[in-house]
């Protein structure tokens, strides 16, 4: 199978700080591809780079096969490389239909008037959150009067129907309720259900992953800790991976004598 | 999801009626002309013609001024430009004798010009509109002292029997002239702040700039338009209100910004933007010149105007943001 993402030996450095150090990345097509690690790990400047807000100071990209060197986020969109950070850059005071379509405005002919078509932006702003299991009543109710699962559906939607298929999601869980996040999981499946739209889930939340992911990557202090396959997931002990092990105990014990 | 029928009603109700940034004004304009009415025995209805002449340049700026706040910034220097735009105006007519009309579009150019300058300062340089418009309100103002030498400048004799000049002067059934303009520019501008792509950005630069520049709205320009078409209405309305007066003073447009402002924020504007209406500050406008006139006809000192509009604002906030706060619609 080819790789739709492919990143090789990729160091990035502020100053002297190695936020990472010589990391792999490969993303098949299609697949849910998870970002693990704790904070501070790197994860963050790892999708940074990925989606073109600053170039690796060291290392080879490839997206479909082809060597890439972003210099911009639209860059990276113009290859079909879309983030939804966790901000997730909507307006909560406008509509639903006027956010999917924010910069990005249908108008009515002739275009010189700027005349929106909000008839037409409603209904593929319905259709299109439809396609990955949200179904809301109005398109013209403000985004703010909407769940975080749902806001976090219409970003995803918006950014596949504009052209990414690799779709990069930046703690689509982490700020959200028990209920919302498994909204979330399961758009995610949704999304990867349609077969051609690759998914990069960064998470710390191990159990989500393994939820839903098909291959993980492990990170910490900007290097590659662990990597594998689905069921490579479910055998290791990820949340020892995650913090350190050893150290996790520690803090275990810890917190019990305190409690005691 | 679907709501249930109910569910939905509720949400309509609530959305479209009491959810509206504009509820509150309207309920307000309710009530004044209904205390106005009742406490001078329905005398006070002959004076609205000339509540609505007062009335229409103001709401001019108070259109302009809404739109900006929509955008997320504020101009203070509209009064200033107002009075500058009255003195180029003269000024042109006098020492240049192009012409009424040619004259008319210098002044509004000038206006559109200091807009332009007010927010590439704003933008460019990532000063506070407040402070940008705020050093603007003290320039301009002294262009209009100096140029008129504290006085005033009046229309030159040989131009007052101008066509334009008399047009702008007339009523229309009672109706002055500039009204029907402000109606027609209200009409305006609800459909450009409603249905038009840069309406949109207008709402989306206020309310959520890093969202809105993340999903490539040039933020920068849309703001900087917005502040082209505030100061270009606060020439029109300078201009407009020469041709009915004949002069324009040292004074002219002083603490309009307050009122405009004022207005726009009973309207359901705020100073943080992303929110707005456009019919919602003209209402506003009326219900402002309304209390200077019924204050007069009651007998009561002029001077308690500015002091009840302070009050009314105040009012006026707390009111809202408590309904909005129940309706849920913000936080």
């Amino acid at each position: 199978m080819d790789l739709v993402v492919e990143m090789k030996s990729v160091v990035k450095r502020f100053g002297e700080l190695r936020a990472l150090d010589g990391v792999d990345l490969e993303v098949y097509p299609g697949e849910i591809h998870a970002l693990l690690g704790d904070n501070g790990a790197g994860k963050s400047t790892l999708i940074k780079i990925l989606s073109g807000v600053y170039p690796p100071t060291s290392g080879e990209i490839r997206v479909d096969g082809r060597p890439v060197a972003f210099r911009s986020p639209r860059d990276a969109a113009d290859v079909g490389i879309g983030t939804v950070y966790q901000d997730l850059a909507l307006a909560p005071l406008m509509p639903v239909s006027r956010n999917f379509f924010m910069g990005r405005e249908l108008m009515k002919k002739p275009e010189l008037f700027g005349v929106l078509d909000d008839a037409r932006m409603d209904e593929i702003a319905l259709e299109q959150m439809k396609l990955i299991g949200i179904d809301i009543a109005n398109p013209r109710q403000p985004v703010g009067t909407l769940s975080g699962g749902q806001r976090q559906t219409l970003a995803i939607a918006r950014a596949i129907y504009f052209g990414a298929h690799v779709l990069i999601l930046d703690e689509p869980t982490s700020a959200l309720g028990q209920k919302q996040q498994m909204q979330v999981l399961k758009t995610i499946m949704r999304v990867r259900a349609r077969g051609n739209i690759a998914i990069i889930f960064i998470t710390h939340n191990e159990s989500h992953a393994r939820l839903v992911a098909d291959r993980y990557t492990f990170l910490s202090l900007g290097e590659v800790i662990g990597r594998g396959t689905r069921d490579d997931l479910v055998q290791k002990d990820i949340r020892q991976l995650m913090a350190g092990g050893a150290e996790l105990e520690d803090l275990k014990s810890e917190i019990e004598a305190l409690a005691g | 999801m679907r709501a249930s029928a109910p569910g939905r009603l509720a949400l309509i109700v609530r959305t479209r009626l009491l959810g509206r940034v504009e509820t509150g004004v309207v309920i307000g304009t309710l009530l004044i002309v209904l205390f106005f009415v009742a406490s001078t025995d329905g005398a006070w209805l002959n004076s609205i013609p000339s509540v609505l002449r007062v009335a229409a340049p103001i709401g001019v700026i108070a259109i302009g001024q809404a739109l900006l706040m929509t955008s997320g910034e504020v101009d203070l220097s509209v009064g200033s430009v107002f009075a500058v735009a009255g003195v180029v105006f003269i000024w042109t007519m006098d020492s240049l004798a192009i012409g009424v009309v040619p004259s008319m579009l210098l002044a509004l150019a000038t206006a559109c010009a200091i807009g332009f300058l007010n927010g590439v300062l704003t933008v460019r340089f990532h000063v506070p509109s407040m402070i940008v418009t705020l050093g603007g309100m003290f320039v301009y103002r002294g262009i209009a002292y100096i140029s008129t030498q504290g006085f005033s400048l009046s229309i030159p004799r040989e131009y007052r029997r101008d066509l334009v000049v008399q047009f702008l002067k007339d009523r229309v059934f009672d109706v002055s002239v500039t009204f029907i303009i402000l109606l027609i520019l209200t009409a305006a501008f609800v459909f450009v702040l409603a249905r038009t792509r840069f309406g949109s950005h207008v709402m989306a630069a206020g309310g959520e700039p890093s969202a809105a520049l993340a999903n490539g709205v040039p933020v920068n320009a849309v703001k900087t338009k917005a502040f082209v078409i505030c100061s270009g209405l606060a020439g029109l309305a300078g201009i407009m209100t020469v041709c009915q007066e004949g002069s324009v003073y040292s004074t002219s447009g002083v603490k309009m910004e307050l009122e405009t402002i004022a207005a726009a924020v009973i309207g359901g504007c705020t100073l943080s933007g992303g929110i707005g209406s456009i019919w919602g500050p003209i209402l506003g406008v009326f219900v402002l010149s309304s209390l200077k006139g019924g204050l007069m006809m009651m007998g009561a000192p002029t001077s308690w105007y500015i002091a009840l509009v302070g009050a009314i604002l105040i009012g006026f906030l707390v009111v809202s943001k408590l309904m909005h706060q129940r309706m849920g619609l913000l936080n």
